[in-house]
């Protein structure tokens, strides 16, 4: 398929466009968390995903990631859904299978939500009681809870449990108690969105530079390249050498098993009733 | 333009036929009603992400993209459950038990048929016949169908064509008889299910190239898969699945006989006497619209048609409903997934969701030593935000650790090492298994959401312990170190959805005939999985458009329908 000429795109995205200027990352409304929020939240996702030798979930963009979208719908065209059909990062392939300096444009950005999806996510955000109307099913099965409110809240409630000390300022075992003691609801959703923000497309906000995807050894979105491309001059598939579809990895595990992560497999395995196999 | 742009003929006033709905069943009918010279509207909830499907000079472009963010975690394409909740109980004792998203399949042009990666079998012979085959089971209702394979065969070869479908013919020996090859030959296997078809073959078992509609070469002006690895639930940014819009849909709308109106929701059929006048439609804008046509085709997913049915006669048993089964004898796939893990880097990310399968656990029926199940996926992981939902899961039983997860991450035993076989399995259908209005819960419309009531058979249950633990001798032999069945979900999440106007030769006993229309309005069809009296263990779609292809066809031409195949 044809990519959507640049005039398409703008029609498509209507003032939006003009965040295909900036550069990944960029174009968040920000203001939502005070530097103090700010701090807790980065220390919140590195209890979920703690920094070591590797970058933590607060160096992988969840502050980023979670103002951008508290905050959508501060933008002119709010950025939930990135449109496509490339990043860009990936170039188009050659006849053969190679990979040309040729690239597409950069396809990530805003589009307009149509009439549900606006109502939705005016309703995920701010909560029933922020949009006129409020929930369809407030009267059974009670107001919808904002997001904004939610993470503000967890924010809270972490700094509640910490004073006199700053969260960022708690070592790896009491910052991981005390994310441990935070509501169920708040531990459940930043484990929901501190991954999506570190392992999601940069576009949205985290995973900076691609660090998140490099941490987990993921090549991240690769079209047009692809992995494989049909040769039709000679009627056969060419992979790519250093990341095949059809045979083996070429070099080493970058991080294989170890002990810990087998003796847990086991102990899931126990678990659900399956089997070892040696 | 927007996404909620008119596609298509404008200048188009009159219709001879409305279709509701533009996935699987309503393109695949669009298609055929429009190469025959009929005017056709088609009505759409969603949005149309594609560009430039009705301008034959150049190829259509997509919003849609390799993005885990807003396919994955937003509800891009998925109903969104804040706003379009569905709810869900076991018996008839309850008003519901959940609300939330229950079967939730896409609502965009091309639908369910966008995002899914398009596999594509199609049913066994015996499939049609498990009424006769089966005899009463208690609690079930299996019935014969009214079209068998053979009346349906054309219709699989027609359609097959126009979406392009590879695979093998002949592949495996339950397979029924092809009038024609596959368009296309087989694409390339991934190095995972090498692995697991090795293991297969070593056990006696016969894996074969699953067929699907993605192109193994260019196709009809489409390109040949890139193996970019978002393909489940990710609708294709190049184009070489062969989804509605680019398939069955463009070609409606290239000949000129076809409009398409997306974010334009149907919410009652107005009737006079035994008739359809027209339905009354919720538009973009959120202004309410009444469109007309000849005839009228239901094709908005075995749910939401009966959900319109019911919505059209507030206080009565519902449009359509003489045989008082219209919204019964749902049925889904019993998945059984098996979960492997490897010690080795698998890269299942790189390729096809799936490629290869295999149909040693579809069974024999009526022979209690080979009970009913389905073909079986061999599927891999895919990017890393499911993962990371995947290991949420696991700390809910396990409990969580943030070092544990970050070393999961980096280790990825549930993704870069995981196999994961899904066997598909015949669901007993059952009257008591059915869609009705809840009560209470409104969608952001205001309109009574549709209920399901719905429990297992025994019938289904024996069949996934019949073939669990050999779903894990298979991962053990083709190398995988752990192995165990994932957890039973109460509520479904295959989207593989049947039922709900079962069609039958019998007035009492179903809701439309052999031809698809309605036993008691005159000019009301369907054409999607809805009518199925029974599901089968293999993936429903190509059947769903094989279908609705012969409904159209029939809807032309009633005495040769294979005439109609143009």
């Amino acid at each position: 398929m044809s990519d959507p000429t640049r005039r398409e795109f703008f029609q498509l995205l209507g003032a939006g466009g003009a965040l295909l200027l900036l550069p990944p990352g960029c174009g968040s409304s920000g203001a939502f968390f005070s530097d103090g929020e700010r701090r807790t939240l980065a220390a919140l996702a590195n209890a979920v995903l703690p920094a070591d030798d590797t970058p933590g979930g607060g160096a992988l963009g969840a502050v980023d990631y979670l103002e951008k979208l508290l905050t959508a719908f501060d933008a002119k065209v709010a950025p939930i859904f990135l449109g496509g059909p490339y990043s860009g990062r990936a170039p188009y392939p050659d006849d053969h299978g190679g990979a040309t300096t040729n690239f597409p444009p950069a396809g990530f950005t805003p589009m307009a939500l149509d009439r549900v999806a606006e109502r939705a996510w005016r309703l995920r955000l701010y909560g029933s009681k922020g949009v006129d109307g409020g929930g369809p099913n407030d009267a059974v099965l009670g107001p919808v809870d904002g997001l904004r409110d939610t993470i503000k809240n967890a924010i809270r409630q972490a700094d509640a449990a910490a004073a006199p000390m700053r969260v960022d300022a708690l070592d790896a075992d009491a910052l991981a108690t005390l994310f441990a003691g935070l509501d169920q609801d708040y531990r459940d959703v930043l484990l929901d969105l501190v991954p999506q923000a570190a392992f999601g497309a940069p576009e949205y906000g985290g995973n900076p530079g691609g660090a998140g995807w490099q941490l987990c050894y993921f090549e991240g979105d690769q079209m047009p390249l692809g992995y494989s491309l049909y040769d039709t001059s000679a009627g056969m598939y060419r992979e790519r050498p250093e990341a095949p579809v059809t045979t083996p990895n070429p070099d080493p595990d970058p991080q294989p098993l170890d002990d810990d992560t087998r003796a847990y497999l086991t102990q899931l395995v126990t678990l659900l009733g399956g089997k070892e196999f040696p | 333009m927007s996404p909620t742009d008119p596609v298509g003929n404008r200048a188009l006033a009159q219709f001879d036929v409305l279709v509701i709905g533009s996935g699987a069943g309503g393109g695949a009918a669009a298609n055929v009603l429009c190469a025959n010279g009929l005017k056709v509207l088609v009505l759409e909830a969603g949005p149309n992400y594609f560009l430039g499907l009705d301008d034959g000079s150049q190829t259509p472009s997509t919003l849609f993209a390799n993005d885990e963010i807003k396919l994955a975690a937003r509800n891009f394409i998925a109903p969104d459950p804040i706003v379009e909740p569905r709810t869900w109980r076991t018996d008839e004792s309850q008003t519901r038990t959940y609300v939330g998203d229950v079967q939730g399949l896409p609502k965009t042009v091309g639908g369910g048929a966008a995002h899914a990666d398009l596999k594509m079998p199609r049913f066994l012979p015996t499939d049609f016949q498990l009424g006769t085959l089966l005899g009463d089971i208690p609690g079930a209702s299996f019935a014969d169908w009214p079209v068998g394979y053979a009346a349906l065969e054309p219709f699989y070869a027609y359609a097959e064509k126009i979406i392009g479908v590879q695979g093998k013919a002949g592949a495996y020996p339950q397979e029924g008889p092809r009038s024609t090859d596959f368009p296309m030959p087989p694409g390339l296997a991934a190095y995972f299910s090498q692995r697991v078809a090795a293991g297969l073959t070593s056990l006696g078992y016969t894996p074969f190239p699953y067929p699907s509609a993605i192109n193994s070469q260019p196709y009809d002006g489409r390109p040949a898969c890139a193996d970019c690895g978002f393909c489940s639930g990710f609708p294709c940014p190049s184009g070489a699945k062969g989804s509605p819009p680019v398939t069955t849909l463009r070609r409606a709308l290239l000949g000129g006989n076809c409009l398409v109106l997306p974010g334009t929701r149907a919410t009652r059929l107005v009737m006079n006497g035994n008739s359809v006048a027209g339905v009354e439609a919720i538009g973009p804008s959120g202004q309410t619209q009444m469109f007309t046509a000849d005839r009228y085709v239901l094709a908005a997913s075995p749910i939401e048609d009966a959900r319109l049915l019911f919505l059209s006669d507030p206080g009565g048993p519902g449009v359509g409903n003489f045989s008082g089964l219209v919204g019964r004898n749902l049925t889904f796939h019993l998945q059984t997934e098996a979960i492997g893990v490897f010690e080795e880097r698998l890269h299942g990310h790189r390729s096809r969701a799936v490629d290869t399968g295999f149909a040693d656990f579809r069974g024999v029926p009526g022979d209690a030593t080979r009970p009913l199940g389905g073909i079986v996926e061999i599927s891999a992981g895919e990017g890393p935000v499911a993962e990371a939902a995947f290991y949420a899961r696991v700390f809910g039983m396990l409990g969580f650790d943030g070092p544990r997860f970050k070393r999961l991450m980096r280790q990825s035993p549930g993704r870069d090492r995981a196999v994961v076989l899904v066997l598909q399995a015949e669901d007993a259908p059952q009257p008591t298994n059915r869609v009705d209005l809840d009560p209470d819960v409104r969608d952001l419309d205001g309109l009574p959401v549709a209920r399901v009531t719905y429990a297992n058979h025994k019938f289904e249950l024996d069949a996934r312990d019949f073939y669990s633990p050999k779903l894990l001798e298979i991962l053990g032999a083709s190398g995988a170190r752990w192995a165990a069945i994932a957890p039973f979900d109460t509520i479904p999440g295959s989207a593989h959805i049947m039922g709900t106007l079962r069609f039958g030769n019998d007035p009492a006993t179903s809701v439309c005939d052999a031809g698809g229309r309605f036993h008691d309005v005159g000019n009301l069809y369907a054409a999607d999985g809805a009518l199925f009296p029974t599901s089968s263990g293999f993936n429903p779609t190509m059947t769903i458009m094989a279908l609705a292809t012969r409904v159209a066809a029939v809807m032309v031409n009633a005495s040769a329908p294979e005439a109609a195949l143009v």
